[in-house]
Formats: C-alpha cells, structure tokens, sequence
C-alpha cells in the first residue's frame, strides 16, 4: 500500500465522517419534522465559534468546552424549533420552511461576520503528533477525528434503535397520528430530534475546529457536500446518510489526491449520474429508511 | 376599469419619467443603485418563473456567474464584440441548463432545491479551479470591455464608458433589457403557457393525466429563466468591468431569493418590487454598521412567516380587509402561489 494511497484512504474516511454527522443530523431532521434545515452548515459554524469562546473567554478544558458549546447550539436549535419551525410543521409547507431556514442561514453567518470579526480563530489542537498504523503513519489528530466521529454515529445509531426515546422518535418519523394515539409527546419528540439533529452539526462543527480554522463560512462547503450526500443517500434514512457519506468522502478525498480541486466537478457529475439511476436516492424506500 | 386614454397617458408619462431619469438624477451612487435594481430584477425574475411550476431552484446565482464568465472570456480572449457576446451568455447557460434540468426537474421541493444549491456552488468551484489560463481562478477579470459607441444619426449617440454619460447609456440599455425580459415574462404568464405551467404547480398529477407533459414544461420555464439571467450576468460583467468569483457567492443568491419572497411571486411586479424594496433598505442599513445581507435575511423570514403574498400582495390584502368589514367573503384567487 503506497502513502499517497493510504492517506487517501484515512483523509476519506475522515471527510466521510464529518459528512456522516452533517447530513445524519439533516436526515434525521427531516425524518421527524418534515422539513429541510437549510441552517445546518450555519449552525456547524456556531458550534465552532462556542468552543473557540468559551476555551477563551472561560479558560475551560476542551472537553468541557465541547459539551457547552454543543448544549448551547442545541438550545438555539430548539428556540429554532418553537419559534420558526414549528408551525411548519405537519403544514407540509416544505418549501416555505426551507424559505425561513435560508434567512436564517444568512442572518448567522453575517451576523458572525459581525459580531465575531473577519479574522479566522484557531483553537489549539489536543492531540499532537503521529500515529502508527501497520506501520504508515497519520496524524494523530485526524485520527482521532475519525474516532470520534464514528463513536457519536454509532451512538446515535444505538439511540435510535434501543433507547425509548429513540424508538419513539422513529415512531413518529413513521406515523405521526399512529405515534400520538399511543401516547407519545409529539411536541417533546419533535424539539429531541431538532436537539439532536443539530446537535450533530454542532458536534461535527466542533472536532473540526482545532482542525481547520473557525471562519463564519466554514459551514458553506461542508454544507453542499452534506446536501450531496442527501441526495445520494435519500432523504429520512439515517444509513442512507452514512453510506452516501462514505461514497462521497472516499470520492473527494482520492480525487483530490489524484486530479486536484477539479474534484469537486466530478463529484457533482457523479452525483447527476446517480440521480438519473435513482432519482429520490439511493436509500429511500428500502428497509433501512428511519422515515 | 381603466380607459384606454388614461392606460396611454399613464404609459406615456412612465416613459418619460424612465427617459429623463439619469438627467435628472445626475448622481453616480443614485444610478448605480437602480442600474443594480433592474439587472438584479431580471434575475429574480428568473426565480420568480420557475416558483410559478411550483419550486424554488438556487441555481440562478450559478447561471449569472456561467453568463458574466462566458461574456467575459469571449471578449478578453477572443476579442468577441460585445454585441456577439451577450447572445452567448445567455445560450450557454440555458444549454447548461437543459443539461443539468433533465434528471434533476424530475425531484420535487426541497430536493431540487439542495441540489441546484449544489449546482451553484459547483460552478463557482469550477471557475476557480479550472483552466486557470482562461478563467484566471480567485482573480477573476478585470477591464471587460463594453459596447463601445452606439450612434443612430439624428436621434441619439450613446457612448458606454465610465463617465456619468457613459453609465447612463448602460441605464437605457439594462433598462431595454428589462422591459423586453419583463413584458416576455408577462406575455408567457397571460397565454396559455402560464397557466399551464401554474396547472402543473398546482395540480401536478391531474395535470399529467389529462396529457399535460409536466416536466417538459419545468423544462421550459428553467432553461429560459436561465437565459435572461446569463444575458443579465452578461451586462454585469461589461457595466462593472470586473468580476471574480466572490461575486457570486451564496449570500448573493440568498439576498437575490430575498427579493422575490419579499416582493411576492403572485404577480410579475413581485420581482421589481422586491429587487427595488429590499436592496434600498439593504444599502440604506449597509451605513449603520447592518450588514445588507442580514437586513435580507431578516425580511425574508418575516415575509415568509407573517405576510406569504409580499408586496405585491397588500392592495389585494387591503381589498378584501375591507370587503370582510362589509361582510363580502371572496375566495382567495392564486393561493398556490404563496406556499414560497
């Protein structure tokens, strides 16, 4: 195995990974309330910006610093939910919400611009280092973002399929009347999935930070790529998201590698192509879908 | 109902308010903006086209930058007359657009709105990324030519520079440019075409099963909105002489989304009336330290959450308050429109 390979295929596990908790949390969105949240990538940004604040501001550990930040972002997201989306929701006005989450989009990441400065924050990375594996190395740090990627997805996953709450939230993605007469709280249900959903934005937009630099458009590309991925995996299914992200990820990252930036292009291409075969997505409609 | 004479004396008086405007004005900032307001209109008219099948499509920011870029190249590296030019600006996109169109008009609401936000943002990636010979990557252009001097003997000379005198010209072309795309758009709203088209928006499947092709008329209304905005990217790389791809960024195609939720898509002034409201209060805010795009943001979800119809919407919301005091209820005509 050449090193140009292997970085290849670690650097595209990484972008899989970071894909995986954007558009999961899109999906599982969508799954339980019907509607797009275009704000993703926006609120990925403020999960960024809350770590970077409250390491410097309060002096607190990273790890600290990660679960505010998180908790913060899911708070926003819930306000979100009461006051902007709500209404839409069960309207099927999914256009209109889509609308509402756009503006909002734009009210963040300008309003960051403003209030947080021009200038890229950097936080200090918590690992440093390499690591070996089978004897190539890799960074350490990238390593551990794909850990800890995988370790949330994996935990959303066992959410989802063991817990109550997760059961009951896939209930509600799949009959929300049938969910109601047996007593679940649509309402309670439908502000968890917003939590959670964006959470994963958050969560994704914080294990990056240290990584890359906190910018006030530094959810835009992710974002378009996370919404890629949707496309190829279905929108609702939750392994539809994890699979399209692996194709996605796997894709940039040996593209880049091997034709440069020009990537980006071909991934587009690639993802027409796949529309022409599947136009609602690879995944949807089949047994893994949470919807 | 209005009389024929007041419809041409209304007509008449526009004219020569719209005529006289830049001897009037005489002030550089002033043209500028309603320069900007009626290119821009011209693209959201594009928007406001295809949100009459029904969905909200992103890829206008992207076919404004394929037809300022294909302008662009063509005169700088070809030496094409501008006049040569703009047709192509417009073709190419609309070819990009019959492309891209086929598989994608097919998905319905939010997925065809993720993937033409995709679009938009790939073509961006593409003209930094590729070729950088010809579409020199973050540079951009710089000094595209203009139009050069047009002289009709004994009735006017218009010489396009960067004078005052030169920007008018640009004023009387951008606005002929307007008028012909707005009076296009307004025939295709009246004839048959249109109210096809919001028969497909609003009842797609009925549609489809009395033998209406849908999706050939999705088709129509996507690749000709993205002609006129390639014509309208076309002028905006000639009148501002210099683009790159910053130009074209997503809060660009968010603000220009924003001008037709605000102006309201019942009607084919919704468009102007947005461009013109928004971008105002967006550049009378840019001087108190309010970012312009925030202030269209802003309006957009107030628009969407309390006041679906828009500008345009208000007489006829004022008409029928008035009729519900009188205790006439009237049906509300066009509703399909509103669901943004």
């Amino acid at each position: 195995m050449s090193i140009l390979f292997f970085q290849s295929l670690m650097n595209g596990l990484m972008l899989a990974g970071l894909y995986s908790l954007i558009a999961a949390g899109v999906t599982l969105i969508f799954g339980v309330l019907h509607i797009v949240n275009f704000a993703q990538g926006a609120f990925l940004m403020l999960g960024a910006y809350m770590l970077y604040y409250v390491i410097t501001l309060f002096g607190f550990d990273f790890y600290t610093a990660f679960v505010l930040a998180v908790l913060i972002v899911g708070g926003l997201a819930i306000l979100t939910e009461r006051y902007l989306y709500h209404r839409f929701w069960l309207h099927g006005a999914v256009l209109s919400c889509l609308v509402v989450s756009v503006g909002l989009t734009q009210i963040m990441q300008n309003g960051a611009l403003l209030v947080f400065g021009l200038y890229e924050k950097n936080v200090d990375s918590v690992f440093s280092g390499t690591i070996n594996i089978f004897g190539l190395r890799y960074s350490l740090e990238r390593f551990m973002l794909i850990v800890f990627a995988y370790l949330i997805i994996a935990g959303l996953m066992v959410f989802l399929n063991t817990s109550k709450r997760g059961q009951a939230m896939r209930a509600v993605a799949q009959d929300y009347d049938a969910a109601r007469l047996l007593g679940i709280n649509t309402r309670r249900i439908a502000m968890l999935g917003m939590f959670i959903g964006v959470g994963l934005a958050a969560v994704a937009g914080a294990i990056i930070a240290p990584v890359y630099s906190v910018s006030a458009y530094m959810g835009e590309f992710l974002m378009i790529k996370a919404f890629l991925v949707i496309v190829i995996g279905g929108l609702g299914s939750v392994p539809g998201a994890l699979i399209g992200a692996f194709l996605i990820g796997m894709f940039e990252s040996f593209g880049t590698t091997y034709f440069g930036h020009i990537t980006d292009v071909y991934l587009f291409v690639f993802v027409i192509l796949v529309m022409l075969v599947r136009p609602t997505g690879l995944f949807s409609g089949t047994i893994f879908q949470i919807r | 109902m209005k009389s024929t004479a007041m419809r041409w004396g209304l007509g008449i008086f526009c004219a020569i308010v719209l005529l006289r405007l830049p001897m009037w004005l005489d002030n550089q900032f002033y043209l500028n903006h309603i320069i900007s307001i009626l290119l821009l209109s011209v693209v959201v008219l594009g928007y406001w086209l295809i949100h009459r099948t029904g969905q909200v499509s992103f890829a206008q920011g992207g076919f404004l930058m394929i037809g300022a870029y294909t302008a662009a190249a063509l005169m700088k590296h070809l030496d094409f007359n501008f006049w040569l030019a703009l047709p192509l600006a417009g073709v190419v996109p609309a070819v990009v657009a019959l492309a891209i169109g086929i598989p994608t008009l097919r998905l319905r609401g939010a997925y065809f709105f993720l993937i033409t936000f995709a679009f938009g943002e790939i073509v961006r990636h593409f003209y930094v990324n590729a070729w950088d010979p010809i579409f020199h990557g973050w540079l951009g252009f710089k000094n595209i030519p203009g139009p050069g001097t047009i002289e009709i003997p004994y009735l006017f000379t218009l010489v396009f520079d960067k004078t005052y005198a030169g920007n008018s010209s640009y004023y009387y072309l951008v606005l002929v440019f307007f008028i012909v795309t707005m009076l296009i758009m307004r025939q295709i709203d009246r004839t048959r075409v249109g109210k096809t088209i919001v028969g497909v928006r609003d009842a797609e499947d009925l549609s489809e099963a009395i033998g209406v092709p849908t999706l050939r008329y999705r088709l129509f209304a996507f690749v000709f909105a993205a002609f006129f905005t390639g014509i309208a990217g076309g002028i905006y790389a000639s009148y501002f002489t210099f683009i790159e791809p910053a130009n074209f960024m997503i809060h660009h195609s968010i603000e220009h989304l924003s001008f037709l939720i605000v102006g309201g898509a019942t009607s084919v002034w919704g468009p102007l009336l947005g461009t013109a409201v928004v971008a105002t209060i967006g550049e009378a805010g840019a001087g108190y330290g309010l970012g312009e795009f925030m202030i269209s943001g802003f309006l957009m979800i107030v628009v969407v959450l309390f006041f679906p119809v828009g500008i345009v919407g208000i007489p006829r919301a004022i008409k029928r308050f008035v009729d519900r005091r009188r205790g006439i209820i009237v049906e509300d005509e066009d509703a399909g429109a509103t669901t943004a």
